[in-house]
């Protein structure tokens, strides 16, 4: 009887024990702990290729091209975007993603480069780390060429994600996507 | 009591004797379908193809920290995360055993694991029906139908077939620890082993609502908690799955990589009528295919219902579902493999005639030396 007993009470503490190590696994689970690229396209699913788990390493100053001679340039690509086209790359959808690591932590300039814009009441807010930085389109454009400021602590550990929440993106009968503005060139840079 | 003791080992050795007549013979089959065709490979080559080269890089070469480009995803995000880990240990321990003969070791142990399973399901099926003649039939159309030389060559099917029988064996004996060890390995085999939780919360409740006088959810949850074994044996089933989820979030840092991996095969979750639907109207010829097997499947899990094998009938809807959710491919094989709905296609085959018992097993096993010699020639429509 007593031997019973005490194996009751071994089978309940040793299943207390396992749910307690289910529970911290799963806490564990669901933090994860990786690089951006593999969150961004494995978890978030919003990196559009897998490039390895240094892709979106950056070298201040340099253009980011939007063109189909630089296909290594949809490695650090989200959503968001069409096809590569000769000289620019259309935005595609309500918003598009781009990301970059290995920035300093101070703060620095954004420049995006637009050939042209879908229509006359297209705007889009730009985001870096949901962190609101400027707004751009066709009303504000001078020669293409927009420049936001990226506040130092908006910046997590060096990673940036930049987001360009488009408004009125449009289709046309002939053409389905939801084209917003043509990019040509992206670029991060001291201020 | 010693007679009838004496007449039930007498009865468990047949069984014992036809699971390993029916594979020795099957796999004579097997073996000749190999020579017969001509592809120039080596036997083992012939058998051991597609996802057979994960599992022997995992056992060779353990997990990898990045994704891998094997020759079928050129886009290079496929990696060996996704298959669990419990074959490829045996694997291992086979390698380091037989490393100059690790093929046809491995092919050989498949074999005595499948031989395994097909004794207790024999004892399983004999206790429900208690007649040895319906056992020693399901063993033998179980060995030569379709897709019975997944049972012999590297993949998790004869193992897992072997745990989920195992499983019910146990569960149906209220073997209670021992039946969680088997769920245990089970949920270390596969994705879906960790859903035999839901055999045995069905199992409890409707033992309990048969034996209960006034039944009541205190009632129902007080008298579970009054069995220690059951509640061991219950929590001990996810241990191999979370086992692996520590172990992943302490390799990678993700502890879902198995989960979110599945994105190189282009499966995210969806919903599983979706699925088909979409098969239906837009699918090749092979989504077709697939989704006649998922009907048959559908028509086991009825016939489960019907014969009131609440568990087993849960268990194939579930074991049914989670695939469908992720993509049509490889229906058949997990149909064959999970063993619950090639049992439910046979229910209430001891009404048969001799004759149309005779019907069956031929197109079985016509269907059993199509699909092989299909698989030795290459088919990749059989993954």
């Amino acid at each position: 009887m007593r031997m019973k007993k005490v194996t009751a009470a071994f089978l309940y503490a040793a299943s207390l024990f396992l749910m307690l190590f289910y529970l911290f696994t799963l806490y564990e689970a669901l933090h994860p702990e990786t690089t951006h690229e593999y969150r961004n396209y494995y978890i978030t699913q919003t990196a559009r290729k897998w490039s390895g788990n240094s892709a979106y390493e950056y070298e201040l100053g340099t253009p980011v091209l939007f063109n189909s001679a630089n296909e290594e340039t949809c490695h650090r690509m989200g959503g968001g975007w069409s096809w590569m086209e000769e000289t620019h790359c259309w935005t595609d959808g309500a918003s598009s993603e781009l990301y970059f690591e290995g920035l300093p932590e101070q703060d620095l300039n954004l420049y995006i480069h637009v050939l042209l814009f879908r229509s006359g009441a297209y705007s889009a807010n730009i985001y870096v780390n949901d962190t609101f930085v400027g707004e751009m389109g066709p009303q504000i454009m001078l020669n293409g060429e927009f420049c936001f400021k990226i506040p130092s602590d908006c910046l997590d550990d060096g990673y940036a994600q930049v987001r360009i929440d488009h408004n009125n993106p449009e289709a046309t009968e002939e053409d389905y996507r939801l084209l917003g503005a043509q990019v040509a060139w992206v670029k991060i840079d001291d201020c | 009591l010693m007679i009838a003791e004496k007449e039930l080992g007498m009865k468990n050795r047949q069984l014992l004797f036809s699971a390993f007549a029916a594979v020795f013979l099957s796999r004579l089959v097997l073996l000749c379908i190999c020579m017969l065709a001509d592809t120039g490979l080596s036997t083992a080559e012939e058998l051991n193809r597609w996802d057979n080269e994960w599992y022997c890089g995992i056992a060779t070469g353990g997990y990898s920290l990045e994704p891998m480009v094997p020759n079928q995803h050129p886009a290079g995000d496929a990696a060996n995360w996704a298959f669990f880990p419990l074959f490829p240990l045996l694997l291992r321990v086979i390698a380091c055993l037989a490393p100059a003969n690790f093929a046809e070791a491995s092919m050989l142990v498949n074999s005595l694991l499948f031989t395994m399973g097909l004794y207790l399901t024999g004892v399983y099926i004999l206790k429900g029906t208690k007649n040895i003649s319906h056992a020693l039939y399901f063993q033998w159309i179980y060995a030569f139908g379709p897709y019975n030389h997944y049972f012999s060559v590297q993949y998790t099917e004869s193992l897992y077939f072997l745990l989920v029988i195992g499983f019910f064996v146990c569960m149906r004996e209220r073997r209670y620890i021992l039946m969680g060890a088997m769920g245990a390995l089970c949920s270390a085999a596969r994705n879906t082993g960790v859903f035999l939780v839901i055999a045995i919360a069905v199992h409890y409740i409707v033992g309990y609502l048969e034996e209960g006088e006034h039944p009541s959810l205190y009632g129902l949850i007080a008298g579970a908690f009054r069995q220690p074994t059951l509640i061991f044996g219950v929590v001990l089933i996810p241990l191999g799955l979370f086992l692996y989820i520590a172990f992943l979030h302490d390799l990678l840092g993700d502890g879902l990589a198995f989960i979110h991996v599945q994105r190189a095969w282009g499966g995210g979750m969806h919903n599983p009528i979706k699925t088909v639907v979409n098969g239906l109207l837009y699918g090749a010829a092979y989504d077709h295919y697939c989704i006649f097997f998922a009907g048959l499947w559908l028509i086991s899990i009825l016939k489960l219902f019907r014969e009131k094998a609440w568990p087993e009938a849960a268990c194939c809807t579930v074991y049914l579902l989670i695939p469908l959710a992720v993509r049509l491919q490889s229906i058949p094989r997990y149909m064959i493999g999970s063993f619950l709905p090639a049992l439910g296609l046979l229910c209430g085959y001891e009404h048969w005639n001799r004759t149309r018992k005779i019907l069956v097993f031929a197109v079985a096993s016509f269907g059993g030396i199509f699909f092989s010699y299909h698989w030795v020639t290459g088919a990749g429509w059989l993954c």
